[in-house]
């Protein structure tokens, strides 16, 4: 178990081919917030042509004409101006790329990968070499995701939930190019080799959490972080493989001539449907597509969203400097919620023709869902009561992620009941309403963990004044960004519009429009704080001890950086994992590895 | 602390106000949409006019949601900020780990719980069912139309004097003239009107059966409070009513992305006041012939 | 360092242009024809298209018309419009370079203009849209690149090639009874009739041609003709459906 029988490896298995969970926790770490900044840098562009439709880009249109060449900018931007493919495949990229290559890998593979371990004692992985199998599944997916923006026709541009028949006769391949190289077929392989990835990981996740935690440490000694992070291994584990069979399914649709998702008599463009120069067989359903991807996607949203409220419980619990109210109530919420996510996922479908029983159905489910969600944002904030508040850099984050969660939270309650949702479906009320739950929610506690762990990780501390800057800035653009989208979706404008204000409705609006836009922007100038703070605090970061927010779990009895191994010795783990402020104790923590206080 | 709540109030107050002053600058009039009518009503950044005779049901639960929504987001918030104050560390002040008993929340969970259980049962199940099933009967006189989407535009089938729709296939579809592939042998499709525009009698039922040729799009005309995926291969008969006092000219917007140009898929509905107009509309709507001789 | 280029550029054209007036000087056959309609005009009576939606539409013209099949009623025989007429076979293994000037296709009144036309493999093809309204503009090709783009704003330009032997239909999706007919060929021998319903290929090698006729309702037509250096020939196609 510990650390003293390994030897010295070359820098290729040191630092690339590593089975270290936390070298692949910090692989997963940069690769996915390099993904979620190009991500993010596809959003900025699509908010250009957002706010002002047709307009040259300034900037950036010549930049990137001189960085991918004429023969590119003349496909997707001639003079600065994004064509509408274009505009489709940067919306397709930027939801597939943040949710599949950048928050999921940021919550599950960094932080899960990272501080997992960590926390229940073990030297590493239950299967290292399947660990690094998962990250090298997720970076050759990534690669894959990546390169279908340089093939003729460019990236997938059906969304991001590419819905057959669109998906399947959109985008065939270019005369003279091999069949796999268009976007869609090659988002399809992506995502199968994505979901591998996931479904590797998840596998090791759970193992590791069953049979590797420490000598004392039940499960309900666990902190709330590992709980979500054995849930989210369960949805991850459950979900995914019906969208990799359903992915598998429509790639066949797209280069083998089957028709799984589409049915005959497809007209398209006043000629029958083709599809790699066949007719369409016929005979498949769309809406299966449709049933396997939520399927999926709905316990997807929470893999987004547990891992994070993981982080914010660590966080506030030691910030608070007390212990989590209702850590039971908390875990069986995660699990209840868990298990419920599985049968809420036709309330993205209520508008495909659905009779009123089924529909009841899933809008009981989604209002029960509501439930444990409503008991984990309560007891998170209730921990607040009575408490010695630290205002830390992470505690920001950690705080702002609950009003935040709050909006996302309840904005979803009129899309979960079937009649407020008809007016509201496919609008920007549920970019708002999901955003929300990612964006602020999400993401602020990711960089709240960042700032949480970043001395585990490094020795070094972040930056305090840049980090309030970050947060100020960060949460205020935030808000700009993705408020107006409710009063644009209530005005009835639809997702995915290329040119909003061609609507009556999108024209009255359009002023709210360029306000999210700014918004945009000027949370990508913030995250320059970030940035400078990251990179700098690496290497000249004022160096801390092992314990520098004096916290209780185990992760923080390890040496920082921990070693290859983790622990010197085995820990041995005595009581719960928030003990702070017992009474008649000199300090106001008891870690869980402390024999007495001494 | 205090001093640093302060200043962090300074830079929220400050960023909001610099965001204010920057966003509207940048505005600039968005572009006029390309009817040759205007378009009735006025939109806004809340819920656009209503003309349907069912609407009014959304928007109770839509409203009610949204002040339910309030109330709980300013009850945690006030608590939030409450705690965020009095329980800040500061000298003297420590942490009580003993857990409160909170039978405050308990109540909350409870009154959310049954809240949403009578919204649900009390008003968006029934009104569900009215909306999606209750469609009109033959005595109601419902007008039937058939709407086929494609990419991207709206094709409106109106069945003529004899109420019968003819028969489609699509070996018959000829893209200028025959959109639809109507059987030219098929007596019940002689009179058969097809038109990109959708138009109605103010306070007749009409009922939709909606088809796509191609791919999934979304049938959506938010003045009417309707929205309904088109499936290709699946035939959804829908139904709406007007209110009496609607006419007037609205758009019909297409809510699922079905191609590069799904923004474009865009088709005028008129309501018109009286049954005569239609007919009037309709017969203008007929295939007329072209006289190469004065156009050339 | 430049005038050796410029020199060597220079002979390379003069021997180049040389060649080709010397092929030029012996390819000057011609064949000419019209192409007649004997049947019932009045089964293809052209409709006004509603183009109800779009103001742009109703710029250029008060109404346009169906386009499918268009007979010049003035002409007597009676002669049709937009038939493709070309050397289907008897160019051996001759190669032609395709010309510099690229073909024009504007889109103007949600209309094609041409609403049919050739081009030569490796062509320039400058899509114009004239309009101030969203055109889409959609290849259906089975062999050379699906194009399907957009030029949403007045004045866009895109320049293509089509690289392979084709014909195919374009359509605008936005616009859905817009519609026209493009063939590929790799040699410069093809017409399209006009208003007066004749057509004329020129500059033809002597030889033995199959020369066809194609049009998007009556479908093909086609006939052998010879030609001597220097020859003109007549041959008139007659569609009598």
């Amino acid at each position: 178990m510990s650390g003293e029988h390994h030897k010295e490896l070359g820098f290729f298995r040191k630092y690339v081919f590593s089975v270290d969970h936390k070298v692949i926790g910090i692989q997963y770490g940069i690769t996915a917030l390099c993904f979620l900044f190009f991500g993010f840098c596809l959003i900025m562009m699509i908010r250009w042509q957002l706010a002002y439709p047709g307009e040259p880009m300034p900037l950036i249109g010549g930049l990137l004409e001189r960085l991918m060449g004429a023969k590119w900018a003349e496909e997707f931007m001639p003079g600065g101006r994004m064509t509408p493919d274009f505009y489709n495949a940067l919306g397709a990229m930027h939801g597939t790329i943040m949710i599949f290559l950048g928050v999921v890998p940021l919550l599950v593979g960094a932080f899960g990968n990272y501080v997992m371990p960590l926390q229940i004692g073990a030297p590493d992985m239950a299967f290292p070499k399947i660990n690094m199998a998962s990250y090298w599944c997720f970076a050759a997916g990534g690669v894959i995701m990546l390169s279908s923006f340089l093939v003729p026709g460019g990236a997938a541009n059906s969304g991001w939930t590419s819905y057959p028949p669109l998906s399947a006769i959109a985008q065939p391949p270019a005369a003279g190019w091999p069949i796999l190289f268009s976007g869609q077929t090659l988002w399809l392989v992506g995502m199968v080799a994505l979901i591998t990835s996931s479904l590797l990981g998840s596998v090791n996740f759970i193992v590791t959490i069953i049979q590797l935690r420490v000598k004392g440490l039940t499960m309900f000694r666990l902190p709330f972080f590992v709980w979500a992070q054995f849930v989210t291994s369960f949805l991850l584990l459950l979900a995914f493989p019906p969208l990799e069979a359903a992915g598998v399914l429509q790639l066949m649709d797209r280069v083998a001539g089957t028709s799984f998702f589409l049915p005959e008599g497809l007209v398209v463009s006043g000629q029958v449907a083709m599809v790699q120069g066949r007719e369409i067989a016929g005979g498949g359903n769309p809406l299966l597509w449709q049933h396997l991807f939520w399927f999926l996607a709905h316990p997807e949203v929470y893999v987004l969203i547990l891992p994070a409220m993981g982080i914010v419980a660590e966080i506030i619990a030691n910030n608070t400097r007390k212990p989590l109210w209702g850590y039971r109530a908390l875990v069986y919420s995660t699990v209840f919620l868990g298990f419920m996510s599985f049968i809420v996922w036709a309330h993205h479908m209520f508008m495909t023709g659905m009779g009123t029983s089924i529909s009841a159905f899933f809008a009981t489910t989604t209002m029960i869902i509501s439930i444990p969600s409503v008991i984990i944002l309560t007891a998170l904030i209730i921990s607040l009561y009575n408490g010695a508040i630290r205002f830390t850099t992470p505690m920001l984050f950690a705080l702002a992620f609950l009003p935040m969660f709050a909006i996302g939270g309840l904005t979803g309650l009129p899309l979960g009941l079937p009649v407020s949702d008809i007016p509201l479906h496919d609008t920007y009320y549920v970019i708002g309403h999901f955003h929300y739950v990612v964006a602020p929610g999400t993401i602020l506690a990711i960089f709240g963990g960042i700032y949480y762990w970043f001395p585990k990780i490094t020795g070094r501390k972040m930056n305090d004044t840049l980090g309030r800057l970050h947060f100020v800035f960060t949460f205020i653009c935030m808000n700009v960004v993705f408020m107006p989208m409710f009063f644009q979706g209530l005005a009835g404008v639809s997702r995915r519009l290329f040119d909003q204000t061609q609507y009556s409705w999108g024209a009255a609006v359009q002023g709210w429009t360029i306000t999210s836009s700014w918004g945009a922007w000027m949370l990508g100038v913030a995250q320059i704080f970030f940035f400078i703070n990251f990179f700098w605090s690496i290497w000249g970061g004022k160096k801390v001890s092992n314990n520098p927010w004096e916290a209780t779990t185990i992760e923080w009895s390890a040496p920082s950086p921990p070693p290859h191994g983790n622990f010197a010795t085995e820990p041995v783990v005595y009581r719960g994992p928030y003990e702070y402020s017992v009474p008649g104790m000199s300090k106001d923590f008891f870690p869980q590895t402390a024999v007495t206080e001494a | 602390m205090y001093r640093n709540l302060l200043r962090m109030l300074i830079l929220v107050i400050g960023g909001c106000a610099l965001m204010a002053i920057v966003s509207p600058a940048m505005a600039q009039d968005a572009t006029a949409p390309s009817f040759d009518v205007e378009i009735t009503g006025t939109y806004g950044p809340f819920l656009p006019p209503d003309v349907s005779t069912t609407g009014h049901q959304s928007d109770l639960l839509i409203n009610t949601l949204h002040w339910f929504m309030g109330v709980l987001f300013v009850g945690w918030g006030i608590f939030f900020v409450y705690c965020l104050v009095k329980f800040r560390q500061r000298p003297g002040h420590k942490a009580d780990p003993k857990p409160v008993k909170a039978k405050v929340s308990k109540y909350a969970e409870i009154v959310v719980a049954v809240f949403e259980a009578a919204l649900l049962v009390g008003l968006s199940i029934p009104v569900w069912a009215e909306v999606k099933e209750g469609f009109p009967t033959e005595e109601e006189n419902p007008q039937h139309v058939r709407v086929v989407a494609e990419q991207f535009a709206w094709n409106f089938h109106y069945p003529g004097p004899d109420g019968v729709f003819g028969r489609a296939g699509p070996q018959f579809i000829d893209m200028a003239s025959n959109i639809l592939g109507i059987d030219p042998d098929d007596e019940h499709g002689a009179d058969d009107i097809v038109s990109g525009e959708l138009h109605v009698v103010a306070g007749r039922p009409v009922i939709a059966d909606v088809t796509s040729k191609d791919v999934i799009h979304s049938f959506s005309i938010p003045v009417l409070r309707l929205k309904q995926d088109v499936i290709p291969g699946m035939r959804i008969p829908v139904w709406f009513n007007t209110k009496d006092d609607s006419a007037g000219n609205y758009e019909v917007a297409c809510a699922q992305l079905c191609g590069n140009n799904h923004y474009s898929m865009r088709a005028l509905m008129v309501i018109h006041a009286t049954q005569s107009d239609v007919d009037a509309w309709l017969e203008s709507a007929k295939p007329e012939e072209f006289d190469e001789d004065e156009f050339d | 360092m430049h005038r050796g280029k410029a020199i060597v550029l220079a002979l390379v054209g003069a021997l180049t242009m040389g060649w080709g007036c010397q092929a030029m000087a012996d390819d000057n056959a011609v064949i000419k024809g019209k192409i007649v309609f004997k049947g019932d005009v009045a089964k293809y009576k052209r409709s006004t298209i509603k183009t109800n939606k779009d103001p742009q539409c109703k710029k250029s013209k008060k109404k346009i018309g169906t386009y499918a099949v268009i007979f010049n009623k003035k002409t007597d025989p009676i002669t049709v419009r937009n038939v493709m007429v070309y050397v289907k076979d008897g160019l051996g293994d001759r190669t032609y370079k395709a010309p510099d000037e690229p073909v024009l296709l504007t889109q103007f009144g949600c209309e094609y203009k041409p609403h049919v036309f050739g081009i030569m493999a490796g062509q320039t093809l400058t899509v114009k849209n004239g309009d101030a309204t969203n055109h889409n503009i959609h290849f259906q090709s089975k062999v050379n690149t699906q194009h399907n783009f957009t030029q949403p704003k007045k004045g866009m330009t895109k320049d293509l090639t089509l690289l392979k032997e084709d014909t195919f239909f374009v359509k605008c999706d936005v616009h859905p009874w817009m519609g026209c007919h493009i063939q590929v060929f790799d040699h410069p021998f093809f017409a399209v009739t006009g208003k007066d319903g004749t057509f004329e290929l020129k500059g033809l090698p002597a030889g033995k041609y199959t020369i066809e006729a194609f049009h998007e309702k009556f479908g093909k037509m086609s006939m052998t003709v010879e030609v001597a250096s220097g020859e003109t020939k007549t041959a008139d196609f007659t569609y009598a459906p």
